[in-house]
């Protein structure tokens, strides 16, 4: 009797303590993907890079739950961090280093896992807006894999900015270069679809890792910008940041092409609406104004958050001006912008050597300069294409002269450059 | 005022109830004293006793033979000291304890619980000690270890037969993520009470069961529904008393404080909370 019983409940033991789900790539598994009729539905997809179905972990990203980041300036840990390299910053901010999520699953009859609440959905979503991200950017925009490795996802970390306030950040979803890892946030204004669900925001964050990797070599902390943010204004660094927020936006929009949506211009579609989401509309004129003109070259990064954005969505909605009508121009101007981040040719360099370059010089790191090396890495076949651009980005950014000259090479122009001279053309929507 | 009457009448009465009282208290020394309790019994024998044989044993009316009925009297009067005597004698200790604890303690060791606390369910965003969320239920007891005769495991074998649940609902307005777990188990336990014949004492139980877990996704308005059934392992650890109610009553307050865990697949659900109810 005691036998059978002992058999019994080792039995059940083994049959309740195993059945953890198969996580042999590819997994099929439900996510919430943009259907074409803009609804969001439960769609079967394939996991091609998972390898822990429950811990959301795999070739592409491994999540983290639980953890803190706190970066404080006041912070004994965090000072003493500084100048000791990425690794020691890393390890001031992050205070808790969080721990592995479970994610918890129902298998249907045909064997394939449902996400049984609401967080997985967010995970296996995140997971596969990721791995499409991973995808577009090495084999639409040739991104080689090995630039690519894991990344960590901090999923509804408690991400404190203590100099501008003492509660969490919540409602975003954030590559953040520090401790080299996507934040997902909590949500708390957010009515409709999460940030990690929405696969335009999630490929906008990818970009700019991508560009972290190339134009910073993956510095937690780049030396540019440590270097330019000590000064009063800061309009080299307010280019680039605009730059990796405008770029991003492109990346998303081209991305979203292959998607069963279809090309989606709005990267905040979805989860935000109203005027917040209007202004990182790719598809309307933006074009820049005087006002934002001026705070690009005198006002300090700190105060120029938003101006980020609003110059980088006039990059963005030039360049998408110039490709939207053709999918072979789409590719190709994406592969060009990918390829402008890091080139160590002197005829044409990237923005990571001219952010070298003009290290101790920030004045010298202009919008134009760095687009010019976005226009050099057009291939020279594509000349329509590249006139597109020139006369885009030229007249949405409302080049001066002097502006004009730094885009085009002036005197220095060399056959990369823009075949004509950029016609200006009007430009009515001012952000 | 009818003063006058009452002692008219009350005196008479006093008078006669202690000539009748008289012969009642007029006893053999060889017989034993009576109880006042007794009284009424002796009165109704009083006056078939008078006209037996002083020797001769009472005659029941339902006997006519007299050997008989002493002979039933005798086995009487063995049998309600045979129980102390088998359990003084040791030579049928188990037995003799059984008829004991029957006599000290007559409930029958079932008891109803409702119980309620904190879930603390597997995390899937990596919280220490998992996603807290309210849940709610009720147990059955019974102390199956009375079916065994043994003093040792008399009390300290029970098990119980459990349904707990708990509910989660999240997401924005558009995207609702709605979670309902059902637990159902039987999990055997192990008491030790704190000293002889305590009410309360410390217990472990380790049984099984299954979960079945409906979940709802719901996206503007949509739902599109599942669930699924998976085995789980209960175990855990806790403190159960029974404290009595009345002295004249079996009726029982049960209660438990607990710590519990359900493994179902790779996931672990951890319970705290407490119960409450009757046992009887």
């Amino acid at each position: 009797m005691v036998r059978k019983l002992t058999a019994a409940a080792a039995a059940l033991a083994t049959l309740t303590a195993s059945c953890a789900p198969p996580s042999q790539p590819p997994v099929k598994v439900r996510a919430l993907v943009l259907s074409s009729n803009g609804e969001y539905t439960p769609t079967e997809v394939e996991l091609k890079t998972i390898t822990d179905i429950v811990a959301m972990e795999g070739q592409v990203m491994k999540v983290v739950g639980g953890a803190l980041i706190r970066v404080d300036s006041q912070d004994p840990e965090f000072n003493a961090a500084q100048g000791k390299g990425d690794e020691a910053y890393k390890r001031a901010v992050l205070k808790d280093v969080g721990r592995p999520v479970t994610a918890s699953y129902i298998t249907d009859e045909k064997g394939v896992l449902w996400p049984a609440d609401f967080h997985t959905w967010n995970l296996v979503t995140t997971y596969y807006n990721l791995e499409r991200a991973r995808d577009y950017f090495i084999n639409t925009a040739e991104v080689k894999v090995a630039e690519l490795p894991q990344a960590t996802t901090y999923y509804f970390p408690e991400f404190v900015l203590a100099d501008s306030s003492d509660e969490p950040q919540v409602d975003n979803a954030i590559y953040f270069s520090p401790v080299q890892a996507f934040l997902v946030l909590p949500f708390k204004e957010i009515e409709k679809a999460p940030m990690a669900l929405n696969a335009s925001i999630l490929t906008h964050e990818y970009a700019h890792l991508v560009f972290n990797r190339r134009v910073y070599e993956g510095q937690g902390v780049p030396v540019p910008l440590q270097s330019w943010s000590l000064d009063g204004s800061t309009p080299g660094l307010n280019a680039i940041k605009a730059l990796d927020e405008g770029l991003a936006d492109f990346h998303a929009y081209v991305a979203s092409c292959q998607t069963s949506y279809n090309c989606n211009p709005r990267v905040l579609y979805t989860t935000l609406e109203g005027p917040q989401a209007e202004a990182r509309d790719l598809s309307k004129k933006w074009c820049m104004g005087t006002e934002l003109k001026q705070q690009l070259q005198l006002a300090n990064f700190g105060q120029f958050t938003e101006g980020q954005y609003l110059v980088g969505t006039i990059v963005a909605s030039a360049l998408y001006e110039s490709a939207s009508t053709s999918p072979a121009w789409r590719q190709v101007l994406a592969r060009a912008v990918v390829a402008a981040y890091s080139d160590l040719d002197t005829v044409k360099p990237g923005l990571a050597q001219l952010a070298k370059t003009y290290t101790t010089d920030q004045y010298g790191f202009t919008l134009a300069r760095a687009l010019r090396a976005l226009i050099q890495h057009i291939p020279n076949g594509e000349d329509e294409l590249k006139n597109r651009v020139c006369s885009n980005l030229a007249t949405r950014l409302r080049f001066t002269d002097k502006e004009i000259a730094e885009f085009t090479g002036g005197a220095q122009s060399g056959p990369s450059d823009c075949p004509q001279t950029p016609t200006i053309n009007d430009c009515s929507i001012t952000p | 005022m009818k003063t006058a009457n009452l002692h008219s009448w009350l005196l008479p009465c006093l008078l006669g109830g202690l000539t009748l009282a008289a012969p009642t208290f007029a006893q053999d020394e060889d017989t034993p004293y009576t109880y006042p309790d007794e009284e009424e019994s002796e009165k109704k024998s009083s006056s078939r006793r008078r006209t037996q044989d002083e020797d001769s044993p009472y005659a029941y009316p339902d006997e006519e033979n007299p050997e008989r009925a002493q002979k039933r009297r005798r086995r009487q009067e063995e049998d309600t000291a045979e129980d102390f005597r088998r359990a003084a004698e040791g030579d049928e200790e188990e037995q003799g304890y059984e008829r004991m604890s029957r006599l000290d303690d007559p409930n029958t060791g079932v008891a109803f619980e409702v119980l309620g606390g904190a879930m603390f369910l597997s995390s899937p965003r990596g919280q220490l000690v998992g996603d807290l969320l309210p849940a709610v239920g009720g147990r059955f007891t019974w102390e199956y270890g009375r079916l065994l005769g043994s003093e040792a495991l008399r009390e300290a074998l029970w098990f119980d037969v459990r349904y707990t649940y708990a509910g989660q609902r999240e997401g924005t307005k558009l995207i609702v993520g709605d979670r309902q777990l059902h637990y159902a188990t039987i999990a055997p336990a192990y008491e030790l009470t704190f000293g002889e014949s305590s009410d309360y004492g410390a217990y472990a139980q380790v049984g099984g069961g299954f979960v079945y877990e409906r979940t709802t996704l719901e996206v503007g308005g949509k739902l599109t529904p599942l669930d699924g059934t998976q085995l789980l392992i209960q175990y855990g650890v806790g403190l159960r008393g029974r404290t009595k109610l009345s002295l004249e009553s079996n009726v029982r307050l049960a209660w438990r404080v607990e710590l519990m865990r359900f493994r179902r697949g790779y996931q672990d659900d951890t319970f705290v909370g407490a119960s409450l109810g009757t046992a009887f």
